[in-house]
């Protein structure tokens, strides 16, 4: 063996004769349930979190989609929207008269209203 | 460290959980005290390494042994350790000599000295890559597979890393006239 296998074996055996003073389990396993409890109780948190979120957002997402859409006159109007409600902007004059298809109620003031 | 232990450590038994980190506390230890030089450190990053493997054992696919598996995670903590730079000195019995050996090496600590103190410190100065393959190779008696897997690097690589390692510690330890000049060429397999 080489002088210099020699000397790694030498400070080998010091290595090896290094050990972790007491006990590494009784030091960190006590640690570790403190640690694995906050992570199931963050992990619980952070669910209940989005479960929330997620109500929130499927109470509000209709409106908020369809707001804009309704506005820009892409969807009609429902009912609870303002622009539901019209108003005269013009009549547009009833067909005239023919005197064939002429019946009583027929006349010229009937008109429709937009 | 049969699969029965491991797979009930997995499951959160108390016993076999105990019963791993006993087998692995002093590899750990000692894989961290060789990186970072100092005791109190290598306590710490020991215990990061346990609370580490604990918390990632059910990732463990038995691919390899669970002692390589770990050392993994004990170089990675060692490796971070490191990189926040904020190490205690060395300890003067790493540098110095044989004092802090176990009791139940007493026959290491007369051979201890002179010789030991040398190759520890031509080890320091090494770069920390082949530091890491020099202690997981020849002072953990791993394979060079092994050693590539918890360094996270391709077979090759170690060998090449080892070769230059001791290269380096052979041409320090003859300058200060350690060891004869013109030794023969050491090769790693």
């Amino acid at each position: 063996m080489s002088q210099l296998w020699d000397q790694i074996g030498q400070a080998r055996r010091e290595h090896r004769s290094k050990s972790y003073t007491g006990d590494l389990a009784a030091d960190v396993l006590p640690q570790a349930r403190r640690q694995s409890f906050r992570d199931v109780a963050s992990r619980a948190l952070r669910g209940a979190l989005a479960v929330a979120a997620a109500v929130v957002l499927a109470w509000f997402w209709p409106e908020q989609i369809t707001g804009p859409l309704r506005a820009a006159g892409v969807l009609p109007p429902t009912q609870s929207d303002p622009a539901y409600n019209t108003t005269t902007t013009g009549v547009i004059p009833a067909l005239p008269d023919f005197p064939g298809l002429a019946t009583p109620s027929s006349t010229a003031d009937d008109s429709f209203e937009i | 460290m049969d699969e029965k232990t491991i797979e009930q450590a997995r499951k959160g038994n108390r016993h076999a959980q105990t019963a791993l980190l006993r087998d692995l506390q002093d590899p750990w230890y000692r894989l961290c005290l060789s990186m970072l030089g100092n005791a109190d450190d290598a306590r710490d990053a020991t215990q990061e390494t346990a609370l580490r493997f604990l918390r990632q054992l059910h990732t463990f696919r038995g691919h390899s042994r669970l002692k390589t598996w770990s050392m993994g995670i004990a170089i990675n903590v060692a490796r971070e350790t490191r990189r926040r730079g904020r190490l205690l000195p060395p300890d003067p019995w790493l540098v110095h000599g044989a004092d802090g050996l176990s009791e139940d090496a007493p026959h290491v600590a007369m051979e201890s000295g002179e010789e030991v103190r040398h190759v520890r410190d031509v080890l320091q100065q090494l770069p920390h890559r082949q530091q890491e393959a020099i202690v997981l190779r020849f002072f953990e008696d791993l394979s060079v597979d092994e050693t590539a897997e918890i360094m996270q690097c391709a077979p090759g690589t170690v060998k090449a890393t080892v070769h230059q390692a001791l290269r380096s510690m052979r041409s320090k330890l003859e300058s200060w006239g350690v060891i004869d000049a013109g030794e023969t060429t050491e090769t790693e397999d």
